[in-house]
């Protein structure tokens, strides 16, 4: 189903990052936390721990007291990390799923024919073929999701941040988006409650609860801590019984 | 919703849909200042723009009923809008009700004026509409020169418009479901909240979709990547239809 985007991976420091909302509710305090390019990242924590907070500061939409790097560049507006948000209805805003897909790299001032070609390539990527002329409102959730992710890879990200990609998603969509996900070739950072799927597409699982990150390490072996999961709002589903006899 | 605001209807390969939009839209534009501009007696003229418009719907492809009842949604307002007319103007007058009622002519004659011309401006608007989705609409209008900012709310505002429906039907049946049934004017105050909650919800999501805007690189205004040309039969469309409501608009009585 997928063709691969071309991408360079890169890596994000995050040092002693905090964040407040005006009305001063802390929402991250300070964060620190190094990703190796090409690494997979699930955060994972309950609701209001700062994961989409912290995506958002990624992103450059959103400034906070502290230090954020991606490939050593601090985000502005960061062009390296495409962000897609939880509600595709958000970043579908154009009127057909071609223009929604051209909309970065015609802002990039790219020429038309590189242009129509990233058109092509992120739509085979996500599985989007022939849908150029659909227009968002006609699609279904998953293939609003998929022409979502399709037009953040059109802008070749270094780094895919996605917050709840398999939000609201039926089996068939959500296997549709951890394909995608994980034939990513750049570093990827997912935020999830859903620690099953995350598990499929991340190696590594970082736990954030009221701002704060409280657990890191390799997915697996986290997932079997149930008394953990547990304290911070968080499921290990099917997966934790089973994940000592996947194949690794 | 859709059944009313269709991407597009008609044949994709018929002779208007063929023509670039910007001569569409200089045909429609230029088609609704002569019928404005016809004055009301000139029946004939009227009959002729009412053909015409039934020539270039045939020729798209579009059924003449669909555009008839999308046109006929501004009766309402200019009926209403018109009504005073012919009880304003002097004589000469028609009495009716043995004199309790008296209707001016010329009252009469621009009440007719605004309905035809309302009906027949909505009709070419109903079928610019039908035959040319909209963003190549919107490109047609950016190479035209209209304001950026008009085109770009224009086209946003089609394009949330169906998620605002689908949110205030999500509101009503939120409401419905907790028992709530609009029969007494008590309640309609939760009408007031309801679409302060529809308010309050636009301008969250408003936020986030122009962060996502700017997180993939807009710089104030929309890119477009449809590329417009002029061909022979846009000069050939623009040559004959243009002149030809001129005449009719000068010398049909």
């Amino acid at each position: 189903m997928t063709s691969a985007v071309p991408v360079a991976p890169a890596g994000v420091r995050i040092r002693e990052l905090s964040f407040h909302y005006p009305d001063r509710t802390r929402a991250l305090d300070r964060v620190t936390l190094s990703i190796a390019p090409g690494e997979a990242v699930c955060l994972a924590g309950p609701n209001g721990a700062g994961k989409s907070t912290l995506l958002l500061i990624l992103a450059g939409l959103l400034r906070g007291e502290g230090s954020v790097t991606i490939d050593g560049i601090e985000p502005a507006v960061n062009r390296q990390l495409g962000l897609v948000f939880q509600d595709p209805d958000d970043q579908l805003f154009c009127s057909t799923v071609e223009e929604d897909v051209a909309f970065g790299p015609l802002n990039q001032r790219l020429p038309a024919a590189e242009v129509a070609r990233r058109v092509g390539e992120s739509l085979a990527a996500a599985g989007l073929a022939g849908y150029e002329r659909r227009s968002a409102h006609h699609l279904s959730g998953g293939e609003k999701k998929r022409a979502a992710i399709a037009a953040v890879l059109a802008c070749h990200p270094t780094v895919l941040a996605l917050d709840e990609p398999w939000a609201n998603l039926d089996a068939r969509g959500a296997r549709a988006v951890t394909t995608i996900v994980r034939e990513f070739a750049g570093t990827r950072i997912v935020t999830s409650q859903d620690l099953v799927r995350a598990a499929d597409v991340c190696d590594r699982l970082v736990i954030l609860d009221r701002g704060v990150v409280v657990a890191d390490g390799p997915m697996h072996t986290m997932l079997e801590d149930a008394a953990l999961l547990d304290a911070h709002g968080l499921e290990p589903g099917r997966h934790c019984r089973c994940c000592r006899h996947r194949p690794q | 919703m859709d059944r009313f605001l269709p991407t597009h209807l008609g044949r994709l390969d018929s002779r208007v849909q063929r023509l670039d939009p910007r001569t569409r839209l200089i045909l429609v534009l230029g088609f609704v200042i002569v019928v404005v501009s016809t004055p009301p007696t000139r029946l004939a003229a009227f009959v002729a723009y009412a053909g015409l418009l039934s020539w270039a719907t045939a020729g798209a492809g579009v059924p003449v009923t669909s555009v008839l009842w999308r046109s006929a949604a501004v009766l309402p307002f200019s009926v209403l809008a018109a009504s005073w007319l012919p009880f304003m103007h002097g004589a000469p007058a028609v009495e009716l009700w043995g004199g309790a009622v008296r209707l001016s002519v010329s009252g009469l004659w621009l009440f007719a004026g605004v309905v035809m011309k309302s009906l027949l401006g909505a009709g070419a608007a109903v079928l610019l509409a039908l035959t040319t989705p909209l963003p190549q609409l919107a490109a047609a209008l950016r190479k035209l020169g209209a304001p950026v900012i008009l085109v770009d709310t224009l086209t946003l505002t089609y394009r949330y418009l169906f998620v605002l429906v689908e949110e205030a039907g999500r509101l009503r049946r939120a409401a419905a479901a907790r028992g709530y049934r609009p029969r007494w004017l008590g309640q309609a105050l939760l009408i007031g909240r309801l679409v302060g909650q529809l308010f309050l919800r636009s301008y969250e999501r408003a936020e986030r979709v122009h962060g996502a805007m700017v997180q993939r690189g807009y710089r104030g205004f929309m890119p477009t990547a449809h590329e417009l040309a002029w061909g022979v039969s846009d000069v050939v469309a623009l040559a004959v239809v243009l002149p030809t409501l001129a005449a009719v608009r000068t010398w049909l009585r």
